[in-house]
């Protein structure tokens, strides 16, 4: 699969990810999938993060490792969102930038490219 | 940005009061005097942080307002809270059954409202 | 609830009175009309409503025992007839009047006692029995309104209370999104309370095409170690229904002796995940119990996981608990402490005094030693009384927010330095100081927001309150971005009192400092805030009391700052020791400016008038050794120590300046209470016993005399 020149997928919502916004997220995702390749989600562009789209997001992962290809979190993480997810046990650590998130993140499997 | 919220009640003292103790926090706030007239806000607003209503209200009460106003997609999940009185306990549940976020007990005082309207709207 | 918006509430109030009465008149002609009955009722409702909001709790006592008869008609339980129309009719006019009250007289409350009884009288003869029964609850005659019971009925629970740990299940239901409830904020408020491990289970999320995003499919475990009662842990719940699961169970108070934590098979048998017959059976076959139970199925590798990070936090409170304990000493066993080693400092300069004068440099280099080992001794000895001035932030904060509610100002409060430590006592006299400071800042320093935007200020306001080190000093700053201070207004109101005469050249700053002398308030408008001038006065002397200082600056336009210059400690004070005919006296070395040498025949020269002149100032004084007629004559040379007292220097004619000291303060005995210009005394190396001069006392009565003089003199030209 790793042949270097898969097509790469960036999501990069904006502004505050509520519950709203989590069916059109999954749908983005989904779409993603569909056209192959790697998919970056980057995360410098939200500025808080619910519980709705995080779950949209773990289930990116999963369905990632299934699939055998690969589901990046890219870009700065706001300090907002680290905490947010610090406090209700997600991470342990508090990261800067979206691969650092991958590291820490509970139950998230990094795999190595 | 400011957080917008929508105070609905019948008595202007209490829409008044509840204004300005949210605007002296910083939070922008319309007013409307039941909930026919909340609704003709809710057409003409994009999105709001927080909703607070009253009961019993003229024309559209509380209830029918949270029921009208959960069936638009922009308001679908927008945290409303209800006031009541200790009274009427019936209607916290029937609030929340029509998709409120939680109530707000009267008498309550500005630091009590305060505290409420943090939990849900931040 | 805010009394500007009182007036609305009555007008609304006599107007929804007004609806009533035409509403109540056509239903006498309609009783069967359900909206009609509805309007009463809504009307009756919201005059309960917003009475009570208003704090007219009389009102909305009766308003709402007829809402409930009025609802009972509503459910058609009653039946509308004249009798009822008329009692409500009455009941409106009596609602009238007790709205011109806020107490109503009791002669009005027992009226409406009245009407009450005939109201129940009369339901229990139309509804029967029953409604008697259900009916608004009779209260305890000559009860009257009595205090509400309600409002901070958890916060008994918070208090001082011993931390306990407590383990919090939470399963949301899936449709909690729903009603716009935010997970994860419910959850950070909770661990907000304390410490917390917080476990979340994913492992019931579905795959993505499966899932349906607007379902919530995680649930949580959560050990925390809070002093927050299981009060305030439910009312963080409050508004989560029924649907979802939430259990919280107290697993261990701190002092528990769970002696190296809690097994794991405990955890499990306690969260209900396995029976204890399991784990009894799993533990006999040696093998690691987690593993196992995994292995056989019986939880999953995640509960494994959480019940580890149980394990794991009460083990880390438990070491905490082992490391950092702390015991409870009985204060005075402190004071005691805190004497002796006083002594011991004063002992010390005995030594090295003695040692010098010895010229014995073995005797010398035991000294330095000892000198050494009891600064230490002292600096341990006083931290034990140190707190974190931090600690009286929070209650400025509350005055800064209340206060600019009241002026309807903004105002940001920003603080530094909270975990600056100062002595126990100390912290808490610098408490009313500080408020007073912080409300002058608020009240004449910042600007109200309309005038702030028209300068170009950003619109909330900021104070700043910052506390450091310096020394054996702490410095606490109080700042503001406000108007600043208006040296020409001070000035005018200088002259006005008296403090300053025409003409006197005096730099801003020296004239800032007028605002800290008695009776001076530069406010044109009284304010219910700031008082009426009983401000900065009182603020120096408080400080001056704690021998500190106080300091001001001011940029006109851009603010000003207040500095406070207060001594780590009460009990050690760095003092000038001086001597007056055989006796020690000490002067607290923060007011002294200065000594000066001055013949006896200069002295003498200078006569009845006792003043003298110091860096351009003419500085009265007095003789220690005539104030505390002492016998002899002074020395042909004598020295004048200069203090600063509250609001001008004064001067001490010694026989000799002996040099600095570390001195412990003693409180008098009873004797000595009475004794004029002394605060307290010291007892020296050798044990003789010296006096510390009240400096401010001392000055105010060198003042009087002087001015008696000079009006005696007036008198006589």
């Amino acid at each position: 699969m790793d042949d270097g020149h898969a097509p790469v997928t960036r999501l990069g919502p904006q502004g505050n990810l509520g519950i709203e916004k989590a069916s059109a997220l999954r749908g983005e995702i989904i779409d993603a999938f569909s056209r192959g390749g790697l998919i970056e989600f980057d995360f410098a562009g939200i500025v808080d993060l619910d519980l709705p789209c995080l779950q949209v997001i773990y289930a990116a992962h999963r369905e990632a490792r299934a699939r055998d290809v690969q589901f990046r979190l890219v870009g700065r993480v706001n300090p907002r969102i680290a905490g947010r997810l610090k406090a209700s046990g997600f991470i342990t650590a508090i990261p800067e930038t979206g691969a650092e998130l991958e590291g820490c993140l509970l139950g998230w499997t990094r795999e190595e490219s | 940005m400011a957080k917008k919220i929508l105070v609905i009640d019948d008595s202007a003292a209490i829409r008044q009061s509840i204004s300005f103790i949210l605007q002296q926090e910083g939070y922008e706030t319309i007013e409307a005097q039941d909930g026919q007239e909340g609704l003709g806000v809710l057409a003409g607003v994009g999105a709001l942080d927080l909703i607070i209503t009253d009961v019993n209200m003229p024309n559209l009460d509380g209830i029918g307002f949270i029921r009208k106003a959960r069936e638009l997609p922009a308001f679908k999940f927008t945290p409303i809270l209800v006031l009541t009185t200790e009274s009427q306990g019936t209607k916290m549940n029937e609030g929340k059954e029509a998709g409120a976020t939680g109530w707000i007990v009267k008498p309550f005082n500005a630091e009590k409202l305060l505290a409420i309207v943090k939990k849900v709207a931040e | 609830m805010i009394d500007k918006f009182k007036s609305t509430f009555l007008e609304e109030a006599n107007e929804l009175l007004g609806q009533l009465e035409e509403t109540l008149l056509e239903l006498e002609t309609m009783p069967t009309d359900s909206e009609l009955l509805n309007k009463a009722f809504r009307a009756m409702h919201t005059v309960k409503g917003s009475s009570s909001m208003f704090g007219y709790d009389a009102v909305s006592k009766f308003t709402h025992e007829v809402e409930t008869a009025l609802d009972r008609c509503r459910n058609g339980e009653i039946l509308i007839d004249r009798i009822f129309i008329g009692l409500t009719l009455r009941a409106r006019d009596h609602i009238r009047g007790l709205l011109d009250f806020e107490n109503p007289p009791e002669e009005l409350l027992r009226q409406g006692e009245a009407i009450l009884g005939e109201y129940r009288a009369w339901m229990a003869n139309i509804g029967g029995g029953k409604a008697v029964a259900s009916g608004p609850a009779p209260k305890g005659e000559g009860e009257g309104s009595k205090a509400r019971p309600r409002e901070g009925a958890n916060s008994e629970a918070q208090g001082e209370a011993e931390p306990m740990t407590w383990r919090i299940m939470f399963r949301p239901a899936p449709e909690i999104f729903k009603d716009g409830t935010k997970v994860l904020t419910l959850i950070a408020e909770l661990v907000a309370l304390g410490e917390a491990s917080v476990y979340p289970h994913i492992e019931a999320l579905p795959g993505l095409a499966a899932m349906d995003p607007e379902l919530c499919y995680c649930s949580w475990d959560i050990i925390l170690t809070t002093r927050a009662g299981e009060n305030a842990l439910r009312d963080i719940f409050i508004f989560v229904e029924n649907r979802s699961e939430l259990q919280i169970s107290r697993i261990a108070k701190q002092g528990d002796e769970f002696a190296n934590a809690k097994r794991l098979g405990e955890i499990f048998i306690e969260r209900g995940l396995v029976s204890a017959a399991t784990i009894g059976s799993v533990l006999e076959g040696h093998k690691r119990l987690g593993e196992t139970l995994v292995e056989q199925k019986v939880v999953s590798s995640d509960e494994v996981a959480s019940a580890l990070l149980e394990q794991e936090h009460l083990k880390k409170i438990q070491e905490r608990k082992d490391v950092a304990g702390s015991i409870r000493v009985a204060s005075d066993k402190l004071d005691s402490l805190v004497d002796l080693v006083g002594e011991l400092v004063t002992l010390q300069a005995r030594l090295s005094q003695t040692a010098s004068e010895r010229q014995d440099s073995a005797l010398g280099s035991i000294s330095e030693q000892f000198e050494r080992l009891i600064s230490q001794l002292r600096d341990n000895t006083m931290s034990i009384r140190m707190l974190p001035i931090g600690s009286t932030f929070n209650k400025f904060r509350r005055v800064v927010r209340d206060l600019s509610l009241e002026l309807g100002k903004e105002v940001e409060l920003q603080t530094e330095g909270a975990e600056t430590e100062l002595d126990k006592t100390v912290i808490e006299r610098l408490s009313d100081p500080l408020v007073h400071i912080i409300r002058n800042s608020l009240d004449h320093g910042i600007e109200s927001p309309d005038l702030r935007r028209e300068k170009g200020k950003p619109v909330p306001g900021v104070i700043r309150l910052s506390a450091r080190h310096s020394g054996a000093y702490v410095l606490i700053q109080v700042s503001d971005d406000g108007k600043g201070l208006d040296a020409e207004a001070i000035r005018q109101k200088g002259i006005e009192r008296g403090l300053i005469v025409q003409g006197q050249e005096l730099s801003d700053n020296e004239l800032f400092q007028l605002i800290f002398a008695p009776g001076f308030s530069t406010a044109r408008v009284i304010t219910t805030v700031s008082g009426r001038g009983v401000g900065m006065d009182v603020v120096r002397r408080e400080i001056d009391g704690l021998g500190g200082s106080v300091h001001l600056e001011s940029a006109a336009g851009a603010g000003m700052t207040v500095t406070l210059k207060i001594p780590l400690t009460l009990a050690i004070i760095e003092g000038l020791l001086v001597k007056v005919a055989g006796d020690f006296y000490v002067i607290p070395l923060s007011s002294v400016d200065g000594c000066i040498e001055i013949a006896k025949e200069d002295l003498d020269q200078l006569g009845e008038r006792r003043i003298f002149s110091f860096r351009n100032e003419f500085v009265p004084f007095v003789s220690l050794r005539r104030f505390f007629d002492s016998v002899g004559q002074g020395p042909s040379i004598s020295q004048i120590v200069i203090a600063q007292a509250l609001d001008s220097r004064v001067g001490f004619v010694v026989d000799q300046v002996i040099g600095d000291y570390q001195t412990v303060i003693k409180p008098l005995g009873r004797m000595f209470k009475s004794v004029e210009g002394i605060s307290g005394a010291t007892i020296l190396g050798d044990g003789t016993v010296a006096l510390i001069l009240d400096v401010n006392r001392l000055s105010q009565v060198v003042q009087h005399e002087s001015k008696v003089r000079t009006a005696a003199r007036s008198g006589v030209a």
